[in-house]
């Protein structure tokens, strides 16, 4: 399985596939100067760009029917890493292994964690072009008034718990926390919630899938644990309350509303919250680098690894139907070069994926906490992006709603989670772990 | 030999629809039998299956949720709405002063000409938080609240009667103008008022155009997709998954191309069975009316 052998050489040109809308159109004018640059330094060769003006999940749709034909597949594709081994599995992916091997850059550049977003069970599928983290944002003058010392970094889940309550106590009015559950939220409550906790548990990378063996980890007391976490947080009235916590918008109501208004202690969301805050963003607010600090996730007990994150991000990849498929990453190679990383991470407010773009001071002046978040790198997790995962992501958000809303007990939610899974994946795809 | 010619000029149009409607059906079919995928191991290597997306469909808590769904969508926004607000409009219209039929006739129509798409965006900026409906209500001193996350099923029936009704109402109006008036003066004649005639007239004398009407009506609303989505995405959560959307998503959002059809043949399915009764009650009313 994975990137298919296909016959090398052939053709003049490659075929790039990318999104653009109005979000990516930074990509769009990168890539058109990168064309430039190699036809020039590729005499004879063409770049045939062929953008895709849709939002994320049409994309996706509309890059997967592509890729099913040899005529209409790709040579160079921007492909987010969430579904990487689900399209290598289904060979619309080349396993860019031997490239990236002989590839100076990569050795010596890309950080560890990062090139974890880009490779799959056998092999490279991707080189990253940017990534995030998930970071505790907290409004200092709410825990000023709270009484509670700054900086502030907790250890474990009880200080996260014992902060809570300290808020509630002494700052009546104010929302003390908030981590996201339910379905409305959809992927935000694995991603930017639950799996900060899941990951902070006995097992750790494997607390959802060992990408090893590619088998789903069911009946862990992790997964209880973090379910249980949630659950606290909700019933001894830390978090939102329900109602607000199944609004669609309550990610937006906390990022423009209750954070610029002192309205809540802090909140478990991704590290790109601060375009949000910009000139020109959607909450234009000047003094949230002031107002606001950054903490890192704590691990339940504290053990080490001490901090938990989680990465997405986008990357660039081979066609598995690519004719062409060195010429293609040569392109790769200079999309992914350093100028090209250092402009596309400061302008979209992404996180780096090269030590030398995460050291150059250019890159550290894009806010105040561009540091923390980056150093939150060396803590992250990636989700499993085998075919299967974005429905058992969807039981994950179904079992938190469960338990947030009284419909169903920790011991129950967890187990109706592990019965779909098994019923999704298979039995022989699931382990039982601790 | 005429038969034969009759076939001849038909060949076209036949073709097309096999090419355009049988090909994708028998597609969908076969899809519905195996494990195709959009991506993943099955995506470019399908198996076999056999019944198992329909076994999978029958155990499935959404599916009888969304088929729920589909027929409140159906009843109450075809069947009742768009049909009898299209033919009180129709009857209404053909009385009313000829200034405010046409303005009536036109803002009516106006709703239904619209893409699609448009009149999607257009009902979810009307039903927003932030959108006209709260804004209108609280000029009156009225807390709107947040219909397409309180209120998804109501606010999409609420858009597909406006954007429907004028369907029903064109139908209907064409219907009406061909009653002959000598029966209607006759009736009138014999003391009858206006609901009478209506009732005892124009009703019988429409009836083909009812059965048509309500086939077309129930068709169109039971496969409506893009107004749905646009609106709401078929939620929160799965509060207004009616079929399409739910075929939609699993085929779509989830990958699961297989599942996905199994789901359109279902559909399919109903909707013949649909108008298996309409055309058998077409057929009935031509039998009285040649009488």
């Amino acid at each position: 399985m994975g990137g298919r052998p296909l016959p090398r050489g052939g053709g003049n040109s490659i075929k790039v596939i990318y999104q653009k809308t109005d979000q990516f159109s930074q990509f769009d004018s990168q890539v058109k100067r990168a064309k430039k640059i190699f036809e020039k330094e590729h005499p004879g060769k063409k770049v045939d760009l062929q953008p895709i003006s849709a939002q994320e999940s049409d994309y996706k749709t509309k890059l997967s029917l592509a890729q099913r034909s040899p005529e209409t597949a790709p040579d160079v594709i921007v492909q987010d890493s969430d579904s990487l081994q689900a399209d290598a599995d289904a060979g619309y992916l080349y396993n860019i292994k031997p490239f990236v091997d002989k590839w100076e850059d990569w050795n010596k550049n890309y950080i560890a964690t990062a090139k974890k977003i880009g490779t799959g069970r056998d092999g490279v599928y991707g080189v990253p072009v940017d990534t995030d983290t998930r970071v505790i944002w907290y409004n200092k003058h709410v825990f000023e008034k709270a009484g509670i010392p700054i900086p502030w970094q907790p250890h474990t889940w009880q200080d996260l718990l014992d902060t809570a309550a300290t808020i509630k106590a002494k700052v009546p009015g104010v929302v003390p926390m908030n981590m996201f559950a339910g379905t409305s939220v959809g992927e935000g409550t694995s991603m930017q919630s639950f799996y900060q906790l899941l990951y902070g548990t006995k097992q750790r990378d494997k607390a959802l899938m060992d990408v090893k063996t590619g088998k789903w980890t069911i009946g862990s007391q992790g997964f209880k644990d973090s379910l249980n976490f949630l659950k606290t947080i909700y019933d001894k009235g830390y978090a939102p309350t329900p109602a607000q916590a199944q609004d669609v918008n309550i990610g937006g109501t906390i990022s423009m509303d209750w954070l610029p208004n002192d309205k809540i202690g802090f909140t478990l969301d991704g590290s790109w919250l601060p375009s949000t805050w910009i000139k020109g963003g959607p909450k234009e607010w000047p003094d949230y680098e002031k107002t606001l600090g950054v903490a890192l996730f704590p691990s339940k007990t504290g053990a080490k690894p001490e901090y938990v994150t989680s990465s997405g991000g986008w990357t660039l990849a081979v066609g598995g139907k690519s004719k062409n498929p060195e010429l293609a990453f040569e392109f790769i190679k200079l999309l992914g070069n350093k100028e090209f990383s250092l402009e596309k991470d400061i302008k979209e407010a992404k996180i780096a994926v090269r030590s030398d773009v995460a050291k150059d001071p250019k890159y550290l002046a894009t806010n105040a906490f561009t540091e923390i978040t980056t150093k939150a790198l060396d803590y992250t997790h990636v989700r499993p992006s085998v075919s299967e995962y974005p429905k058992v992501s969807a039981e994950i958000q179904k079992a938190t709603e469960q338990v947030v809303t009284g419909g169903m007990s920790v011991d129950e939610a967890a187990k109706a989670y592990d019965q779909a899974v098994t019923g999704i994946v298979g039995q022989d795809k699931v382990a039982t772990r601790e | 030999m005429h038969t034969a010619k009759r076939y001849w000029t038909v060949l076209p149009a036949i073709v097309l629809m096999a090419v355009f409607m049988l090909g994708p059906i028998i597609w969908a079919f076969y899809g519905s039998l195996t494990n195709v995928s959009l991506s993943g191991p099955t995506a470019t290597a399908p198996a076999f299956v056999g019944m198992k997306n329909y076994s999978h469909l029958f155990t499935d808590p959404s599916f009888p949720r969304s088929v729920w769904l589909t027929v409140i969508f159906v009843v109450v926004s075809a069947i009742i709405a768009q049909n009898f607000l299209g033919l009180a409009l129709a009857v209404l219209l053909q009385r009313a002063n000829k200034i405010a039929g046409k303005f009536v006739s036109t803002a009516v129509v106006a709703a239904w000409v619209m893409p699609e798409m448009v009149a999607g965006f257009a009902c979810y900026a009307f039903f927003s938080k932030e959108g006209t409906l709260n804004q209108i209500l609280s000029f009156f001193g009225v807390h709107g609240s947040e219909w397409l996350y309180l209120f998804p099923m109501f606010a999409v029936i609420l858009a597909n009667i406006w954007r429907g009704t004028a369907f029903s109402m064109m139908n209907y109006q064409a219907a009406i103008g061909e009653v002959d008036r000598s029966l209607t003066e006759a009736a009138v004649v014999d003391g009858a008022n206006a609901w009478q005639v209506f009732i005892h007239i124009t009703v019988p004398v429409i009836k083909q155009t009812i059965v048509t009407n309500l086939m077309l009506i129930t068709l169109q609303t039971m496969s409506a997709f893009t107004l749905i989505f646009v609106m709401t995405s078929g939620g929160p959560g799965d509060k207004s998954t009616t079929l399409p959307v739910f075929a939609y998503k699993v085929a779509f959002k989830f990958g699961d191309i297989g599942y996905g059809c199994a789901i359109a043949v279902v559909m399919l399915f109903i909707g013949a069975i649909f108008g298996i009764v309409y055309v058998n009650a077409l057929k009935d009313e031509k039998g009285v009316t040649n009488e």
